[in-house]
């Protein structure tokens, strides 16, 4: 049971572990425990990835793509412009009893809010990368909204980096499905959802995607990945987003100690330097995860000569569940689907009453479309988050002191020194992440497909 | 005759209620399970953590299915071997024990025998490694590491016994550490034995690799090999 | 809803099943790191985690019992399981039930009086859902607590059987369940055949019932010798190892 009590000298251990760069598990101050990554688990879902650091805190996320309307009600005339145009993205962090006890009951409850909202502020921020204006169909009232779920399975430390990880492997594996918008006349649109699931396009602006890294300070130091030990020791925690580009993209302090702003900046710094490489590293185990499976299906389709259909040569995209793996698929498995989901669709769209209203409204938004000349909406898009101005603040205070710190042979400027030293080597490690060659009882959800 | 992890059907016959192997003592029939929580013996030594607090005596968690109690006239107490307990002490409890303390007990009471898979009783638990760590095994699973302590224990000032201050400990020492506690990870999740012998052999085949090194799977399985292959 | 044909021209269901298969089962215990027992089974595209933690300290000074241990089950479905996305609570009425169900079957099962004055917790996930929560909450469960080493008298194996156009089916899918299948739940002991649970929610006439419960009672049976070789599997591997 992960450990809510700890005792005084385990904390001085830890403490001064740290302070030697010799963790209890032998790591270094910033180095990852070994990341697994796995996608494409769970068939119905749009899109799905499940993560698991070394041998501890476990995190499935799964992604499902729906259709919903455009909810303009209450809204201010410019934001209503903006939103008309987009999709949504919803959020869910859920900590299952399964990762530790005291998520039994109603424990979890506080904790999955606070995680939702973290989530929840990077991927609905401006920051967030993914593409909502191609999730839009038919603007003003149809759109494609994105959920997210991510359930923790087990708890060992660390939780929002996985999380974070998980999210942008589940969103690499999401498909959006291909919509055909018709114009039957009269200021009438109406569109249909594309059979061909071969031709589903993967979410775009996936790789814009942040991750975040947790930075834990431990006396005057800060670690990375903690353990929950080492969690129970940290004063103060510092979550940093970073993405692909390297641009900060959100920052939160959490935790009742208090940070140096010297070694504020430190740390941002660190968590962005270690957020990229964390991003190369990981982009490079997903893709290479798809190529062998792609592999693996074009050899099975040659073996099988054709028997299984080509609907089915793209595993995570074949429409969901009924079939038993030992037969051979029935075509009309397909369109039954299809029909399912269309009418599915259907029902719902013919509950909304806004549709109608929305089809009677539809010809006072004919300009609504054009945003050539709109000022507004072009500075709106430029916008940077509201943080980075802290952060400019920050970086003047260190500044002026940098004279100071600079001089002095204890100061946090040979730390600092230190630390880049560190970080080097932790890239280093981190480019030697492992993911083939697992042992053979390696637990994975992949279905029984995988294990050819 | 049956003995623990069976139980008699209604047509009298004499059924498993776990999944483990069947041992078979004369006429004693018993099944060990692989995967049972801790059941102590008396005289095992054990090490637990302090949860509560409470009128003369501590609740103690060591891993089992109930939390173990330990009497305030269960401890030593500053000032002499045999002392009377007076109400002072009563008042003092936090002072020796607080919640979340840890520390390492002997079982003086009644429990069910089922023992900890992979501790295995053998003459003495307290080890002391040639790396200058010293081990304490405990048969609830609990595993204490420390740093070598220098002292006999008949000179140690009875009061520093309840101290939460940690000695200095050096680099090499905390390596030392670090790799003990990596390597008995690594034989516990490839359910191997855990005693002195094989923690040697682990440790001495962890010296290949950088000490981080030894969280990754395909690492743990090259040193549970060799272990397996220096056993033999 | 359209009228589909649940059982083909050949006498093939809609997933290429024949009326008396079971769909494929994967299963794998010791799955998990905290927990004391864990499980992972799949009965074709249904998925389901289980964790048990336990005997251990009860929590609460009201759920101790004297003279026998508690058993607690949660259960959780995870929103992404279903074709439509859905964030259930834990206190969906429709969970509470099948939660109390397992608790009542397991109750009878696990020798409880072994262990008094603590709590032993049953936790299970449903990953992905296609027909049939009973019966994988039971099964999971069952292999979860003989992975953490907990006496019971025997396995607790249920499955699921219906009656489609006059015909008994066994193992009924999402897709056949919500055609207004009439499906019947069995759990049963398989040593001794006795039955636990048995669940019906629609209606069926007497005259096909005896078939239906024993086209189960057959599917039970199934999914013990699957169990049971799973378990006799880990525990082998286990033991050569510590040799």
């Amino acid at each position: 049971m992960p450990p809510t009590l700890i005792s005084p000298s385990e904390n001085d251990y830890i403490l001064r572990g740290v302070d030697a760069n010799i963790r209890a598990d032998g790591r270094g101050r910033l180095d990852y425990r070994q990341v697994i990554l796995e996608t494409g688990l769970i068939t119905q879902a749009s899109g799905s990835a499940r993560c698991r650091l070394g041998e501890g805190t476990d995190v499935l996320v799964g992604v499902k793509v729906e259709l919903g309307a455009i909810e303009l009600d209450g809204v201010e005339e410019d934001v209503a412009e903006i939103k008309a145009k987009r999709g949504r993205v919803i959020c869910n962090v859920e900590c299952s009893p399964i990762a530790s006890q005291q998520f039994a009951g109603r424990g979890a409850d506080d904790f999955n809010i606070e995680l939702t909202q973290m989530l929840d502020r990077v991927l609905n921020g401006p920051q967030s990368g993914l593409d909502l204006e191609k999730l839009c169909i038919i603007p003003g009232q149809q759109c494609w909204i994105v959920y997210i779920d991510a359930i923790v399975l087990d708890y060992a430390g660390n939780l929002l980096d996985t999380i974070f990880m998980t999210t942008r492997a589940a969103l690499y594996n999401t498909k959006v499905p291909k919509t055909i918008i018709q114009d039957i006349g009269d200021g009438e649109i109406v569109f249909d959802i594309s059979d061909d699931v071969e031709g589903w396009e993967r979410i775009e602006g996936w790789d814009k995607v942040p991750v975040a890294i947790t930075l834990n300070k431990i006396g005057s130091r800060h670690i990375v990945d903690a353990t929950p030990l080492e969690e129970l020791t940290t004063e103060a925690k510092l979550l940093v987003t970073v993405n692909k580009n390297g641009k900060v993209c959100g920052l939160q302090k959490s935790g009742g100690g208090s940070i140096d702003p010297s070694l504020l900046n430190e740390m941002v710094q660190t968590g962005r330097s270690l957020g990229q490489s964390l991003i190369k590293s990981l982009d490079e185990m997903v893709r290479r995860e798809e190529n062998d499976i792609n592999l693996k299906q074009s050899r099975r389709e040659r073996a099988d000569n054709g028997k299984n259909g080509s609907l089915y040569s793209k595993r995570h995209h074949s429409p969901p569940p009924m079939r038993a793996h030992h037969q051979p698929v029935m075509k009309f498995n397909a369109d039954m689907w299809m029909q399912d989901f269309k009418q599915n669709v259907m029902e719902k769209l013919f509950k909304e009453e806004r549709f109608k209203a929305f089809q009677k409204k539809r010809r006072g938004l004919e300009n609504v479309m054009d945003v050539s000349d709109d000022e507004d909406w072009q500075e709106q898009q430029k916008i940077t988050p509201v943080i980075a101005s802290s952060q400019y603040l920050i970086q003047s205070v260190v500044q002026n002191e940098w004279e100071n710190y600079q001089s002095s042979p204890f100061s946090q400027y040979q730390l600092w020194l230190q630390e880049q030293q560190l970080l080097y080597a932790a890239q280093q490690y981190q480019q030697t992440v492992i993911t083939k060659n697992l042992p053979p009882e390696w637990f994975q959800y992949r279905e029984s497909t995988n294990n050819e | 005759m049956r003995g623990h992890g069976t139980y008699n059907t209604e047509s009298g016959k004499c059924a498993a209620s776990v999944a483990g192997v069947v041992e078979r003592v004369n006429k004693l029939i018993s099944v060990r399970s692989l995967h049972a929580r801790y059941n102590g013996e008396v005289g095992d030594l054990v090490i637990g953590r302090i949860t509560e607090v409470s009128h003369r005596r501590w609740k103690v968690d060591i891993n089992s299915r109930q939390d173990a109690v330990l009497l305030l006239s269960a401890i030593n107490l500053p000032g002499g071997i045999q002392r009377r307990k007076t109400d002072a002490d009563e008042l003092q409890m936090r002072k020796f024990f607080s919640e979340g303390d840890l520390l390492v007990a002997e079982v003086q009471g009644h429990f069910q025998d089922v023992p900890q898979a992979l501790v295995q009783r053998c003459k003495t638990h307290f080890h002391t490694l040639p790396y200058g760590v010293d081990l304490a095994l405990g048969l609830n699973g609990y595993i204490w590491v420390s740093k070598q302590t220098t002292q006999s224990s008949k000179d140690q000032d009875s009061d520093a016994i309840y101290s939460n201050d940690n000695e200095e400990i050096d680099q090499e020492r905390r390596e030392a550490i670090a790799r003990v506690c990596n390597s008995i990870n690594a034989l516990s999740r490839h359910f191997l034995h855990i005693n002195d012998t094989t923690i040697k052999l682990a440790y001495e085949a962890s010296l290949h690799f950088p000490v981080k090194d030894l969280l990754k799977l395909d690492v743990m399985e090259a040193i549970t090999s060799e272990v397996k292959a220096g056993i033999r | 809803m359209s009228r589909l044909e649940l059982i083909g021209p050949q006498g093939l269901r809609n997933d290429g099943r024949r009326v008396q298969e079971l769909r494929k089962i994967n299963c794998k215990p010791s799955v998990l790191s905290q927990a004391d027992g864990s499980a992972y089974i799949e009965q074709g595209n249904t998925k389901c985690l289980a964790a048990v933690y336990g005997p251990r300290e009860a929590r609460t000074k009201a759920q101790v019992l004297h003279n026998r241990a508690n058993i607690n089950v949660e259960i959780s479905l995870a929103p992404f399981c279903m074709s439509e996305r859905k964030k259930r609570s834990k206190s969906d009425k429709r969970i509470l039930e099948i939660a109390s169900a397992v608790k009542q079957t397991f109750e009878t099962i696990i020798k409880t009086e072994l262990f008094a004055r603590s709590q032993i917790d049953i936790y299970l996930q449903i990953l992905q859902f296609d027909g049939g929560t009973i019966q994988i909450c039971i099964n999971a469960a069952t292999l979860a607590l003989i992975d953490a080493g907990i006496p019971m008298v025997d396995y607790v194996c249920a499955c699921s059987a219906g009656c489609i156009d006059d015909e008994p089916v066994l193992d009924l899918n999402y897709v056949e369940e919500s055609h207004d299948t009439p499906e019947l739940t069995v759990a049963l002991l398989p040593k001794t055949g006795k039955i636990t649970l048995l669940q019906m929610e629609s209606r069926l006439h007497v005259d096909k019932f005896q078939s239906v419960m024993e086209m189960a009672t057959v599917g039970c049976k199934k999914i013990y010798n699957i169990l049971d070789d799973v378990v006799r599997e880990n525990v082998k591997n286990l033991l050569e190892k510590k040799k």
